[in-house]
């Protein structure tokens, strides 16, 4: 799972990456309006969290522009502006979710996590594919009840796949949903990371599609 | 002193106006009364007088002396008054000191004859027969025939001359007592006209609070203009400070709610005995800081001008809003506003109340959220209705207090409430919480109607 966070504070932006990147996610991140709006229409995301008070370009703005470009990703609005009629505006312009500062860290990374599940369509945090099971809330995934080992990277793809299931997942895909931007693509660290889960997970669990990609294969 | 000149002039315009215009319309009137009947009773004096002097000259033209030296008169006035015994109109004739002939008013002739009645030449006014005010006109002349001055005096009553000023006095009083009345009453009308454009700058205003207006019409009369100028400059700059003050409300709020999130993440990294404390106060310098935001946010009556929220748009805002964050809990909204339900009030404050109230009834209903809204004389009367626990009766006032909360689980900072209370009173509304037919929590707000 990848996320942009669009924050002018260096240190809340900081806080910010360092806990979502501790749950499993990728994180970019851009300091002012025009920077997040660039990386939010060029790159793919599965949520955004914005700030609405940026410098060079205002967070209403970026998000009223990503929305007219047909950019559906799930934003997460984060702002000190607390009342209900900025509320509203922020979830008119197209927002789905609004938590004002101060914040809990948790209650972001719990919404983070319910927007990604609703824009995958699931609506469970927990999310039983044959003997698999994720658990968004924990960061955890079980077979057979048994939880497995896994670093951040293998649980973003686990997690990833399982959400797409039934779905063909191309290298690409798979680069842009779990490594951040400062991730050289190079295909055959996807291949080795496919490895390492067939052996955490079962070799029959994820197939490969010649010159298409991977599927779950459950 | 003040106390008199304030009952002189009371805090009526009006009666200030009807007052000084009675102050010296008044007394123009008495004195006018005064000199009118000092007047008629001068002409009916000269009247009087002229009327004696007639006689007199009729009696002069009869007198002349005999042959033996005697006064006689060849006739005397025909007029029956001076017949009536003592009626008050007499005349007399003397040759010398002694009275030779007098009306038969006056009484008989007796030996020695009668003393005349004055001894003052001219006019004189003096007591005489029955104690009666008579009015005197003496003439002496000297006649050919004798060298003795012959006399001629001719008395009427003065209380007939007193009785017909009463009478006038009494007409006078009357008509200038009705048109005493009819001055003050065109005083009255006139007043009330000349102050109209009061009254149509009283409306004006409040139109201006019940945001029906943003500032007074330019159109008022010169006098008034000045102060019309200066209530929309003083408008004007209120504005102005509410505009500077939520500005600054919302600088303050960014400036300090970064700092407030690093904090509150870094404390709950500490070990625990500390955690617990900072964590703590952490939360109240939070909630305090919140509270002062949320309080210089809320612009109050009359604070922006054109003060008016339609209900419908504000309600519709807020269940896509609630719609949106509580998605994934399938409530239904339930909407039932009046379309006369618009408030007079600043829309940014109905939209704090509503979205503050909304939002705890989505948070705590297990499927279901209604709002209602309608004019009910004058005011307007809403309810917030959800299926959740609700409240017992008696945790009812404590929710209402500071940033009290009744179940820590639920997140939010619990300031929803008390601000909602807050900016409820601002506009001296009402704020209640109760059961509802749902099975939940009922709030009743009741609001300014515009």
């Amino acid at each position: 799972m990848r996320i942009l966070i669009v924050e002018d504070d260096a240190e809340i932006l900081r806080l910010l990456a360092t806990a979502l990147t501790t749950a499993g996610y990728a994180v970019d991140t851009a300091g002012d309006g025009e920077d997040g709006h660039h990386l939010g229409s060029t790159e793919s995301y599965d949520a955004i969290i914005l700030d609405l008070g940026l410098p060079k370009l205002d967070g209403l703005s970026v998000l009223e522009q990503w929305r007219k470009e047909g950019i559906t990703t799930p934003v997460l609005i984060l702002t000190a502006r607390d009342s209900w009629t900025e509320k509203v505006k922020g979830l008119r312009a197209g927002a789905d979710d609004y938590v004002a500062k101060p914040f809990q860290m948790e209650e972001v990374i719990a919404r983070i996590e319910a927007l990604i599940r609703r824009a995958k369509g699931i609506v469970n945090p927990v999310l039983t594919i044959g003997p698999l099971t994720l658990d968004t809330a924990q960061g955890a995934v079980f077979r057979d009840g048994r939880p497995i080992v896994m670093t951040p990277l293998e649980y973003r793809l686990t997690a990833y796949m399982m959400m797409r299931h039934g779905a063909v997942i191309s290298k690409t895909e798979i680069t842009e949903h779990i490594y951040d931007q400062s991730f050289d693509c190079d295909s055959n660290v996807i291949e080795v990371l496919i490895n390492r889960l067939r052996k955490k997970l079962g070799a029959e669990v994820i197939e490969t599609r010649r010159g298409q990609g991977y599927v779950l294969a459950l | 002193m003040k106390q008199f000149i304030g009952t002189l002039f009371p805090r009526s315009l009006k009666l200030r106006l009807m007052a000084a215009a009675a102050i010296w319309a008044l007394p123009v009137l008495l004195l006018a009364g005064v000199l009118l009947l000092w007047g008629f009773r001068t002409h009916l004096e000269r009247q009087l007088d002229a009327e004696l002097a007639a006689y007199q000259r009729e009696l002069l033209a009869a007198a002349s002396m005999n042959a033996a030296g005697d006064l006689v008169l060849d006739y005397i006035p025909a007029d029956p008054r001076f017949a009536r015994p003592l009626s008050g109109w007499y005349w007399q004739a003397a040759l010398g000191d002694r009275v030779v002939r007098q009306s038969m008013s006056a009484g008989p002739m007796e030996s020695g004859g009668l003393a005349l009645l004055s001894d003052v030449r001219g006019i004189a006014e003096l007591i005489g027969p029955g104690a009666r005010e008579l009015r005197v006109f003496r003439r002496d002349v000297k006649l050919p025939g004798t060298d003795l001055p012959v006399t001629v005096l001719v008395a009427a009553p003065c209380d007939e001359t007193e009785a017909d000023v009463a009478q006038f006095a009494t007409h006078i009083v009357l008509i200038f007592a009705t048109l005493g009345i009819v001055f003050l009453i065109a005083v009255y009308l006139q007043v009330g006209f000349g102050l109209r454009p009061l009254g149509r700058l009283r409306r004006e205003i409040a139109s201006i609070r019940d945001g029906r207006a943003e500032n007074l019409s330019p159109s008022f009369p010169n006098e008034i203009e000045p102060v019309v100028e200066e209530v929309n400059a003083l408008i004007e700059h209120n504005r102005h400070l509410i505009e500077r003050a939520r500005n600054e409300a919302g600088n303050l709020a960014h400036a300090i709610k970064n700092p407030l999130s690093v904090l509150t993440h870094e404390i709950a990294h500490l070990d625990d005995p500390r955690r617990q404390v900072l964590a703590a106060q952490l939360q109240s310098i939070t909630d305090q800081v919140e509270r002062i935001l949320k309080r210089i946010r809320a612009a109050g009556p009359t604070a922006t001008g054109h003060a008016r929220a339609e209900l419908a748009e504000v309600a519709d805002d807020l269940t896509f809003s609630l719609g949106t964050i509580y998605r994934d809990r399938n409530l239904s909204l339930r909407l039932k506003i009046e379309p006369d339900a618009v408030f007079a009030g600043d829309r940014g404050d109905l939209v704090e109340i509503l979205g503050n109230l909304c939002d705890n009834a989505c948070k705590w209903a297990r499927s279901c959220v209604s709002i209602t809204a309608f004019r009910r004389e004058g005011r307007l009367a809403i309810a917030i209705e959800d299926d959740g626990p609700g409240i017992a009766p008696v945790a009812r006032a404590a929710v209402l207090g500071r940033g009290q909360r009744l179940d820590e689980r639920v997140p939010g900072s619990g300031l929803g409430l008390d601000i909602v209370r807050e900016i409820v009173t601002l506009y001296r509304g009402r704020l209640a919480l109760g059961e509802s037919a749902l099975g939940g929590l009922r709030v009743d707000l009741d609001l300014p109607a515009a």
